[in-house]
């Protein structure tokens, strides 16, 4: 068992820096809703602001800047305040699973057994030789840091959360305290995502809300076991990879993301938790910034192709996560660049055409990997193609959701064409495909579990003549129940 | 086959108010976690790191990490040469000397030969031989 108890004392010190952020800046992100989740928010806001801190002060202020504009902006044009309503409390499955993942995660030997402590726990070590050190070393040509150049949240978050550990166990545990809080984060989100812990048109005192609300949530349930009983997962959720995590912060982000957009300037906390997120996800590896300008496009391509149903669909949340993003992303690349060094797995080189068809025929083969993925894959790309072919049953939440599916996804495998050859090496011969679809699970879980609720919401109405049956007509061809502009 | 019939068989679920009932969705879980039984049967009990075998390999991990430490430790990490034959054993070697800086007088070798990880090692005098086979 891993010694997670040294991630106690950093947690909590994390989650006060992140309440206090909370409540200087005015990001809302205790008002979600209380208990553990809220604890959950704040440890990751004072983890990432402790990232950008080390990163360089300048990145800081940034962000900072960024939040007052966004509070400015909500004070100036924003109409009345949030309104909190009563947040439901999660059903006694998601704590069951939350117990669950927890033990998977904890309950493994305190040692390495993957190149995960090549790339990321042996970092992580040089950061507990003192604040900055990591930074210091790979800023610096003279040492030999492999691979040079990547991204630092992650090592640093595991040496932070270990209390400056230099051992295998502690780095370990270190980097396993980090996976469970974005594990937590994603379940937060998926407990409040539209449709599925919140009736999103029904008054929460309605009659048969509740009734509602509850039956949703098993099916959101259902959808998340698909991925649960995935052996990968498995195999990572006991590793110190940083692929899971990468995975469960983009589902986290999107979820987020889409719950903002729908309820407007109602849910200044989601958005926070999605710039949050999007910081992390810029912070932990160079496929993170993809999965956030992946989350973007699918936005523009929902606003262009008139997807989003009732009210006009604002970018403007889209722009404020990627501009989030943006900021670590590219101070880290600034910073890289002024001391000459390259992060060579990562440039951009002269796209390979040539190896396309290698690549595609590369990529079907895992996904059709029963002993890697059992029948994830099939499953979630026939959710997105009848998601995409029969929009009507489907909220514009789902659709969202399914289109950054897609996106992430045609994204990463892009990055193996435009990438340097390298990259395809590791495609051809090693574990880079299985890992970056890893990264994709949770988005995959994600939209599962949103169709699942849709389908089960117009199931359960249409099966109950009831005050809450839905009316559906040529002119509202979405369910009118499940608008998003209610 | 079976997943995309799996797959199909969910989305005529998902289009059919009538097909989609929690036991028959529940239906669908129980047989996707029957496709990957085989994967996960390796995950949980055949592989090393499998939490069947897991003890075991944590021991082996443990103690080839532990001399290592021990003797790049007692070089101050300024050592000659690594010679690395053992691919498992790559990631150790790292962790023990996470930053391979040039230094003054670099003092002792450690040879890890393939078995390194199975077999442990022996100090001969400046060199560390972790392995048997040649």
């Amino acid at each position: 068992m891993l010694p997670i108890w040294r991630a106690f004392v950093p947690l909590l010190f994390f989650a006060t820096a992140g309440a206090v952020l909370d409540r200087a800046l005015a990001l809302d992100l205790g008002a979600l809703g209380r208990g553990i989740g809220r604890w959950v928010r704040w440890a990751t806001c004072g983890i990432v602001a402790c990232f950008a801190a080390a990163l360089h002060p300048v990145v800081l202020g940034a962000l900072i800047a960024l939040a007052l504009v966004g509070r400015f902006v909500r004070s100036r044009w924003g109409s009345a305040p949030p309104s909190r309503g009563a947040p439901l409390r999660a059903p006694p499955w998601w704590g069951v699973a939350a117990a669950v993942l927890t033990l998977v995660v904890v309950c493994r030997p305190p040692t390495l057994s993957y190149w995960d402590g090549f790339v990321w726990l042996a970092k992580a070590k040089i950061e507990s030789g003192g604040w900055g050190a990591l930074r210091a070393a790979t800023l610096d040509q003279s040492t030999d840091i492999v691979p040079p150049g990547y991204p630092l949240l992650w090592p640093l978050a595991a040496s932070w959360l270990s209390m400056s550990g230099r051992s295998m166990e502690a780095l370990a545990a270190g980097s396993a305290a980090m996976t469970l809080l974005t594990l937590m984060l994603f379940l937060d989100a998926a407990a409040d995502a539209p449709g599925i812990g919140h009736p999103v048109a029904m008054p929460a005192g309605a009659p048969g809300a509740a009734t509602r609300a509850a039956g949703e949530r098993r099916w959101a349930a259902l959808g998340l076991a698909l991925v649960g009983v995935t052996p990968l997962v498995f195999v990572h959720l006991r590793s110190s990879y940083a692929d899971l995590p990468v995975g469960l912060l983009a589902a986290t982000c999107t979820l987020r993301l889409v719950r903002s957009v729908e309820r407007g300037g109602d849910a200044p906390g989601d958005l926070s938790v999605a710039a949050i997120t999007a910081i992390a996800l810029a912070g932990i590896k160079d496929e993170g910034m993809a999965h956030v300008v992946a989350l973007v496009v699918a936005l523009i391509v929902v606003k262009v192709w008139k997807l989003w149903e009732g009210e006009r669909l604002p970018l403007a949340p889209g722009m404020a996560v990627l501009a989030a993003a943006a900021i670590p992303f590219n101070g880290w690349r600034v910073l890289l660049a002024s001391h000459h060094v390259v992060d060579a797995d990562h440039s951009l080189s002269r796209p390979d055409f040539h190896a396309a068809g290698a690549i595609a025929r590369t990529v079907l083969a895992h996904l059709a990997d029963t002993r890697t993925w059992g029948a994830l894959w099939p499953i979630a790309f026939v959710c997105a193609a009848l998601v995409l072919a029969r929009g009507n049953t489907f909220r514009s939440a789902t659709r969202l959701a399914t289109f950054a599916f897609l996106a992430e996804g045609a994204l990463l495998v892009s990055a193996i064409v435009f990438g340097p050859a390298r990259v395809r090496v590791f495609a051809f011969e090693g574990t880079l495909v299985n890992r970056l679809l890893l990264q994709l699970a949770p988005a995959a879980g994600a939209m599962l579990m949103l169709a699942l609720a849709d389908a089960a919401m117009a199931w359960q109405t249409g099966r109950r003549a009831s005050p809450l049956a839905i009316s559906t007509s040529p002119a509202s061809p979405v369910p009118a129940l499940t608008r998003s502009s209610d | 086959m079976l997943s995309v019939s799996l797959a199909l068989a969910f989305a005529y679920a998902l289009m059919h108010r009538q097909a989609l009932t929690p036991r028959r969705i529940a239906v669908l879980l129980l047989a996707a976690a029957a496709i990957a039984a085989p994967g996960l049967r390796a995950v949980w009990m055949d592989r090393a790191d499998a939490p069947l075998h897991a003890a075991e390999t944590s021991k082996k991990v443990v103690a080839l990490v532990d001399q290592m430490d021990t003797f790049a430790a007692a070089r101050n990490e300024c050592l000659q040469s690594v010679r690395n034959d053992c691919e498992e054993c790559q990631p150790l070697v790292r962790f023990v000397l996470p930053v391979h800086t040039a230094c003054a007088h670099p003092r002792g070798r450690i040879e890890l030969r393939r078995d390194a990880l199975a077999t442990g090692c022996v100090a001969r005098g400046d060199t560390l031989e972790c392995g048997k086979s040649l």
